[in-house]
């Protein structure tokens, strides 16, 4: 028995030998993996000027980041693979792989790329602060030499534009990031149910109080004529915090300075007003009550477009928005409400910085000449058929401007690929937009609304004292943490009896909590030093 | 007694367990008997050695400044710095309130709850009733928070929701559940055991399946009632599996699982469902501030760790078989 058993575990013992092998091998193989990882980073310096050499040899390969909006019909493909990429592909000379970016989850997907090592070529963001933090951490690299050494139709633009050397340059005086001008600066606008107003035998509002009384007017005389007292006047949406606070020149979480001194916004008397104005809204039910919970503001929409509401606080590019209303609700009639007095003055609507998008190299980008390739051949023609669409498909010229032949073929097809044009040419004047519209009455008068949304921006100032966040690192590390707690306790101000001073105090105290003084010091000091550069 | 006992569980007839002098029966041997077993265990062991121990490694950046451009070898150490800022800081003693406070609702509220329906459940004598209310109740585990958070949201609006609808027959104005920092935590602890409760009862049960009937045959015949029973029987049964489950909750103290947290958290209630993992969120993955996030997680897995060997040790002198 013994014999059996001694030859039944040799034979299981020369079983085991490959098995441990292979498993030991496994583990090593990961391990490998995991430490390989760990080497990479701070590997690749190498001056630019030796990457030019070797760039003109390698692949015209590049990956950018773009923004997902979830735009993107089924039909047409996905963020990294439909038409236009393809179009792109074909066209510019250049491979380009896309890497969506979920649009309001763009600063942690943005951090854990860089992390992990896996940021693509180019960074695209609307916001200056991530250029400015990336830079520091040294995630990117300027931008000079590249623009100088290879690029043509770029390097024109931005000397025909000099307005927006600023906003591309940082402390260090170098260039970080490429953009091309705003079409429009116009952004955040207020529409109004026109036919309401006229049923009601309203006019329109010119002052916050004026539109206060039509909001109670809409509440409750049933505007909408069915007979049940179910209008909400107001619905939000990310403009409305902004365009409330913009009335009283006191945007949340923005410096100003009153008399050489920097302040924040909470602590200017005019941001009371502010306050007080969204209480009023949510106590005398001018305003849906579960906007809190409300967070993609889909909810207000809803109210919106089937015609539960009649004021909108909103944008200038709704158009998907306004033409659902119009299917529901074929006989109603917009309006846009313009700027509105307080007692503190006339504030235009917010003016966005002259800049659009931002691209920044990542400072490991294999081939930089292919990315300046790519933004010449965008600046020079590539941003029209990514704006227009195909000629005799989607739009036809009259003149010199495209007329969008169908808008629901357009709003499918074409209207997600302008997130593409990492620079553009368009400049939406009035009568550009106007001219844009075609013959269909519903486009004519949406391309109206936008019309006067638009000559609004360039007729009325907007006070900002700072043009864009003043860089300085100790207002940096606290400011989400403010931003977490002003927004509470805006929104505890809003929904319950709490008075506004009492309110201003919290955010006082949560801001010297977190080291405020040292941050407004600083702060004073950079604008002290700098405040020539901005005006 | 023990051979027999030996003979039954080990199956081999032929070598009665007291024939082989202790002695002689070494670790290796133990080791190679089981081999198989021990290659079973070789991925596990590996997926934890790299993915929990070798990262650790990562955690030095808590005791850095850590910047992308010099790497985790690179950046200069700053020792404790980060740690006195956290201490410092108002917020973060008022996150750890939060979680600890949430945490103490779970231990209260939701810890027992699976022990509860898995006495309800092990009364029942109808085997397919029990099948499927077993597995009705574990579903919910498997929806995300995602999911679920928004269907929480839509069932207690105050406007459109049913809660609030048939409070309203009962003539009771609508509430707010989702904004008002008083209903936040009881959404959170009612959720929270709707959704794992389920899932317990799985481990529960299981542990009650293994109490001798002879028992409670023998409680009946002296007279003793259902509750009677439970109490004396089937609760003393699982005290070890319930032991053990108390130390791995204790553990979890400073941990407030993410997801749920996020999806059921907006505006409003900051003040009461902030936790260490969100706080961790914001300040380490939206304003990049990884030193510090890093410090935080570290501070968490520090006290967790510290937490689970006192509950050990208290466990096993009140006499239960501990963790280890």
């Amino acid at each position: 028995m013994s014999e059996k058993k001694r030859n039944e575990s040799k034979r299981i013992r020369k079983s085991i030998m490959p098995l441990m092998a292979l498993a030991v091998l496994g583990t090593a193989a990961l391990s490998g993996c995991s430490s390989d990882n760990a080497n990479d980073k701070g590997a690749s310096e190498g001056a630019p000027s030796e990457q030019a050499t070797a760039s003109a040899a390698l692949p015209k390969e590049i990956t950018a980041s773009i923004y997902d909006r979830g735009a993107v019909a089924a039909g047409e493909g996905t963020y990294e693979d439909n038409r236009w990429t393809r179009y792109i592909n074909e066209h510019s000379g250049v491979q380009v792989n896309w890497v969506p970016i979920p649009r309001n989850q763009e600063a942690d997907k943005f951090n854990v790329l860089i992390a992990s090592g896996q940021a693509p070529d180019l960074l695209t963001t609307y916001n200056r602060d991530f250029i400015v933090r990336w830079a520091s951490e040294g995630a990117i690299q300027p931008l000079d030499e590249y623009i100088e050494k290879y690029s043509t139709s770029y390097k024109a633009y931005l000397e025909a534009h000099p307005e927006l050397k600023p906003y591309l340059t940082l402390e260090d005086g170098k260039t970080y990031a490429i953009a091309s001008l705003r079409p429009t600066r116009a952004n955040t606008a207020i529409f109004i149910r026109q036919d309401w107003l006229d049923k009601l035998g309203l006019s329109m509002p010119k002052t916050v109080e004026e539109l206060i009384e039509v909001a109670r007017a809409f509440r409750d005389n049933d505007p909408d004529g069915n007979g049940k007292k179910d209008t909400i006047p107001m619905a939000m949406s990310t403009s409305y915090m902004a365009i409330t606070d913009d009335w009283f020149m006191a945007r949340s979480g923005e410096w100003f300075v009153e008399d050489g001194k920097v302040v924040q916004s909470f602590f200017t008397d005019r941001y009371k007003s502010a306050l007080e104005f969204r209480q009023l809204a949510y106590k005398e039910e001018l305003v849906d009550k579960e906007f809190a919970t409300d967070k993609e503001f889909s909810r207000q929409k809803q109210l919106w477009t089937t015609g539960r509401s009649g004021i909108f606080f909103s944008n200038v590019n709704m158009d998907n928005t306004m033409s659902d209303l119009r299917k529901n609700d074929p006989n109603s009639k917009l309006s846009v409400v313009p700027p509105l007095e307080t007692p503190f003055g006339t504030n235009g609507y917010q003016l966005e910085v002259p800049n659009h998008l931002l691209t920044a190299f990542n400072k490991d980008m294999k081939n930089p000449q292919a990315a300046i390739e790519y933004i010449d051949w965008l600046i020079d023609e590539g941003w029209e058929p990514l704006t227009y669409g195909t000629q005799g498909e989607h739009y036809e010229l009259k003149g010199d401007i495209p007329v969008t032949l169908d808008l629901d073929k357009y709003k499918t097809e074409v209207s997600y690929a302008a997130e593409y044009r990492l620079v553009q040419q368009e400049r939406m004047t009035p009568e550009y937009v106007t001219a844009r519209a075609g013959e269909d009455p519903n486009d004519r008068d949406l391309a109206a609304l936008k019309s006067t949304i638009i000559r609004n921006s360039e007729t009325f100032d907007f006070r900002k004292d700072f043009p864009y966040v003043p860089p300085v690192a100790e207002y940096s590390t606290i400011a989400s943490q403010f931003e977490a707690k002003w927004k509470e306790i805006n929104t505890r101000a809003a929904m319950t009896g709490m008075t506004a001073d009492k309110a201003i105090e919290d955010i006082r105290q949560a801001w010297d909590s977190l080291g405020g003084d040292q941050a407004t010091a600083k702060v004073q000091a950079w604008y002290d030093a700098n405040k020539d550069k901005l005006k | 007694m023990s051979s027999m006992r030996g003979e039954r569980t080990l199956g081999r007839a032929a070598l009665p367990a007291a024939s082989v002098p202790k002695l002689k029966r070494s670790r290796l041997r133990d080791v190679y008997r089981d081999r198989y077993l021990y290659l079973f265990l070789l991925p596990a062991l590996a997926y934890f050695f790299l993915f929990k121990y070798v990262t650790l490694f990562g955690e030095t950046i808590a005791f850095k400044n850590f910047r992308l451009l010099d790497g985790i070898w690179g950046s200069e150490w700053v020792g404790l710095k980060h740690f006195r800022t956290l201490f410092a800081s108002d917020d973060f003693w008022h996150v750890i309130g939060n979680t600890l406070l949430l945490n103490l609702y779970h231990m209260v509220f939701a810890f027992p709850a699976p022990i509860v329906l898995a006495l309800l459940l092990n009364e029942l004598r109808a085997e397919w009733f029990k099948r499927t209310v077993q597995n009705l109740l574990y579903l919910p585990f498997f929806i995300s928070w995602v999911v679920l958070g928004g269907i929480i949201v839509s069932l207690l609006s105050p406007s459109t929701g049913v809660v609030n609808a048939l409070l309203g027959l009962f003539g009771v104005e609508p509430i707010y559940f989702m904004t008002s920092s008083v209903w936040w935590p009881v959404v959170f602890i009612v959720s929270t055991i709707w959704q794992s409760a389920g899932w317990g009862t799985i481990i529960y049960m299981a542990a009650m399946a293994a109490i001798d009937p002879g028992l409670y045959e023998a409680a009946k015949m002296d007279g003793a009632g259902k509750l009677r029973q439970i109490w004396h029987i089937t609760l003393p049964g699982v005290r070890g599996t319930i032991a053990v489950l108390l130390v791995l909750q204790m553990g979890k103290m400073m941990d407030v699982g993410f997801e749920h947290v996020y999806n059921l958290q907006n505006a409003a209630v900051f003040s009461v469902s902030d936790v260490i993992s969100t706080y961790v969120y914001r300040i380490g993955l939206q304003n990049a501030q990884y030193s510090l996030a890093t410090a935080v997680g570290l501070f968490q897995g520090v006290i967790g760790l510290i937490l689970v060997l006192i509950v050990n040790k208290t466990v096993k002198k009140l006499g239960e078989g501990g963790l280890w």
